[in-house]
């Protein structure tokens, strides 16, 4: 499986009928590093929060964590159908379920991508002074003008960028197009993506 | 013996004279005593009675009246009062032998008197304990047949101290004895001289009486402490000390102290009585860490004004943990300050008082007043300083301990870099990771199209 990160059009190659298992194994790990660095940051500012809200600190965390866990699975079920859907416009065939097991190997680099900015956000977060924490949302605006911040972002779309690379190997290989076509139904949802997180970087 | 009223009366049937020994004095004569006796001569008759002698011979007495010529006539139912006197110069029962003659008839008068030596006597019983004040009896007892008057006794010490030195004890029947309370404080073994003054027979008379005395020592005070007394620093510790007094007597100004390495309380107990037992908290803050050796010295005075010393040793282990400390101290630099938060607790025994947390922090000095924290018990304080670059804080507990001392115990803790400096850190970490991140991705996506040109 590690041949899918530096050879991804061998790997997938060699692989012709990937099972799903392998994919919903690598989404989920990805889920794990997720909840574990949101049940991290959600534990260091509860020390924070109103004494109102102190007793549902613990609900607060579990189901914090818990999304967090299941968001990758989301994100890889919406862009698998992304990817589905716009392969129609370049004669994609096969099923969804094959573009699903294809594209699950593209959320490797993501985790480490998670593992890089969460032990980061966590580090600036614990250098920040919570002690006000009233207005949840004007301290979001300050957490991410923090130049470490910008600069964990610029990391992450990196690591996205690596992401789609295997995604394009993944769907041309799952649909059976073009890779020239595949750039395109990569790079539309996953630009879009990477888009926005520069705006948030440069704006 | 006492010979008054006894009559002797010897009449010749034809004389029809009577004789009386009406009173002798005194009646229970010492030897040395002169003696006098009256006799009266009764005429019962109706005729004139001439006495035309008297013969005394004092079979024992030495007779200072040997014998009376024409002593005179006794008219008709009249008397006649002659005074006979007599030296006693020994002891003993002597009937000394008087005889009456008149004309041809001779009467005889034989009264018996007793000399007797025996004066009165004290007798000490209790045994006198040594540098006490001792509140005992002695006995005054009157061996001899007749009474004894007017009784004062004065006691003359030598170096003793006594009291009363002077007693009127009244009366002394025959045979009689009574007990007299009195005090006597003695530093050593010493004898009292007993000076018994009284009356017997209306004769005044003194002897001095050296009664014999038995001595003990003192029993002295009783000071129990505790042999090992462990306890933190600057903590509050008590000895808890008592005070028996053994003696007889109270004791006075007792005076109980620590001598050592400790700040300490003095405890001033004005008096304690006899037999009484007085229990004391002798309180202290050691200030010195380690094993060591403390004295608890006590004074006190008896009622002579004799001063008493004494030192009694009591290990003490005092450990380091100090009787307040910190606990959860957090430190949290912020862009623009650093924050020292944290508690100050009292693991001791008593209460502290002004508590006052100060921080010196860079150039920056501040403090927090706590105030009065109770054993067991805690109080948060909070340190809020200009940012600095300074990579440590000193924390100062300043304190009253239970003396009313001020304590000062020092903390040095390490203060985190302020958020500017890890923030540049932090943007270091950052650019290399991100290089080399870039470095990775470049590499793998430049690899894989590479490998997907070379396979097609």
């Amino acid at each position: 499986m590690f041949k899918v990160i530096y050879d991804p059009d061998g790997f997938f190659t060699e692989l012709k009928d990937p099972p799903l298992r392998d994919s919903i194994l690598i989404v989920g790990i990805n889920g794990i590093v997720a909840g574990f660095i949101a049940y991290e940051g959600i534990r260091y500012i509860s020390d924070f929060l109103p004494h109102e809200a102190q007793a549902f600190i613990p609900l607060i965390t579990v189901a914090g964590a818990i999304f967090a866990f299941l968001t990758p699975y989301v994100k890889w079920i919406i862009l698998t159908a992304l990817f589905y859907l716009i392969g129609m416009f370049f004669n994609r065939k096969e099923g969804f379920r094959r573009h699903l097991a294809f594209t699950g190997y593209g959320f490797i680099p993501l985790i480490a991508k998670d593992l890089i900015s969460g032990f980061f956000s966590i580090n600036i977060l614990k250098s920040l002074d919570l002690t006000s924490l009233n207005d949840i949302s004007s301290y979001r605006e300050t957490f991410s003008s923090i130049p470490g911040i910008k600069i964990s972002e610029l990391i992450s779309i990196l690591f996205i960028l690596w992401s789609a690379n295997i995604m394009v190997f993944g769907v041309a290989k799952a649909g059976e197009i073009r890779y020239r076509d595949a750039i395109i139904v990569v790079g539309i949802p996953v630009g879009t993506i990477i888009l926005y997180s520069l705006s948030k970087v440069i704006l | 013996m006492n010979l008054l009223g006894l009559l002797f009366i010897l009449m010749a049937m034809n004389t029809g004279i009577a004789a009386e020994v009406t009173s002798v004095h005194p009646a229970h004569p010492f030897p040395g005593d002169t003696i006098g006796m009256e006799i009266s001569l009764i005429n019962p008759g109706s005729d004139p009675l001439k006495i035309d002698e008297i013969n005394i011979y004092g079979n024992g007495l030495k007779v200072l009246t040997s014998s009376i010529k024409d002593p005179g006539t006794i008219p008709p139912d009249g008397t006649l009062n002659l005074n006979l006197i007599f030296h006693a110069e020994k002891e003993g029962l002597f009937s000394p032998l008087i005889i009456i003659r008149s004309g041809e008839t001779a009467i005889r008068l034989q009264p018996q008197i007793s000399v007797e030596s025996t004066p009165p006597g004290i007798i000490v019983s209790d045994t006198i304990r040594l540098r006490e004040m001792n509140n005992i009896n002695f006995t005054v007892f009157n061996p001899r047949a007749g009474p004894l008057n007017n009784v004062i006794v004065e006691i003359i010490p030598r170096n003793a101290i006594v009291s009363p030195q002077s007693l009127y004890i009244g009366d002394l029947e025959a045979y009689s004895s009574v007990s007299i309370p009195f005090s006597c404080y003695f530093k050593q073994p010493d004898s009292l001289t007993f000076k018994v003054k009284f009356y017997s027979d209306s004769t005044e008379r003194e002897i001095s009486l050296t009664p014999e005395l038995r001595f003990m020592e003192s029993r002295g005070v009783k000071i129990d402490v505790p042999e090992k007394v462990k306890i933190g620093r600057y903590d509050s510790g008590t000895l808890n000390i008592t005070v028996t007094n053994l003696r007889s007597d109270s004791i006075y100004n007792i005076s109980l102290r620590i001598e050592g390495d400790v700040d300490h309380e003095d405890i001033y107990i004005p008096e304690i009585k006899p037999s009484e037992i007085r229990s004391a908290a002798l309180k202290f803050v050691p200030y010195k860490q380690g094993k060591y050796t403390l004295n608890v010295f006590y004074s006190y005075e008896d009622l002579s004004g004799a001063i008493y010393e004494g030192r009694i040793p009591v290990k003490l282990n005092v450990t380091e943990n100090p009787v307040i400390g910190l606990s959860g101290v957090e430190v949290k630099a912020e862009k623009t300050e650093v924050r020292v938060l944290g508690d100050v607790i009292n693991t001791g025994h008593s209460s502290v008082s002004g508590v006052i947390v100060e921080g010196r922090y860079g150039e920056e000095n501040k403090s927090y007043f706590v105030g009065k924290i109770d054993p067991s018990d805690f109080n948060s304080f909070e340190l809020i300083f200009p940012r600095d670059n300074s990579t440590d804080i000193l924390l100062k507990i300043k304190f009253t301990d239970s003396l009313g001392k001020v304590r000062t115990i020092t903390h040095l803790i390490p203060a985190p870099l302020p958020p500017e400096i890890n923030e540049n850190e932090f943007r270091t970490t950052y650019m290399m990771v991100g290089i080399l991140s870039a470095i990775i991705v470049a590499l793998a996506v430049g690899l894989s199209w590479r490998k997907r040109k070379e396979r097609s």
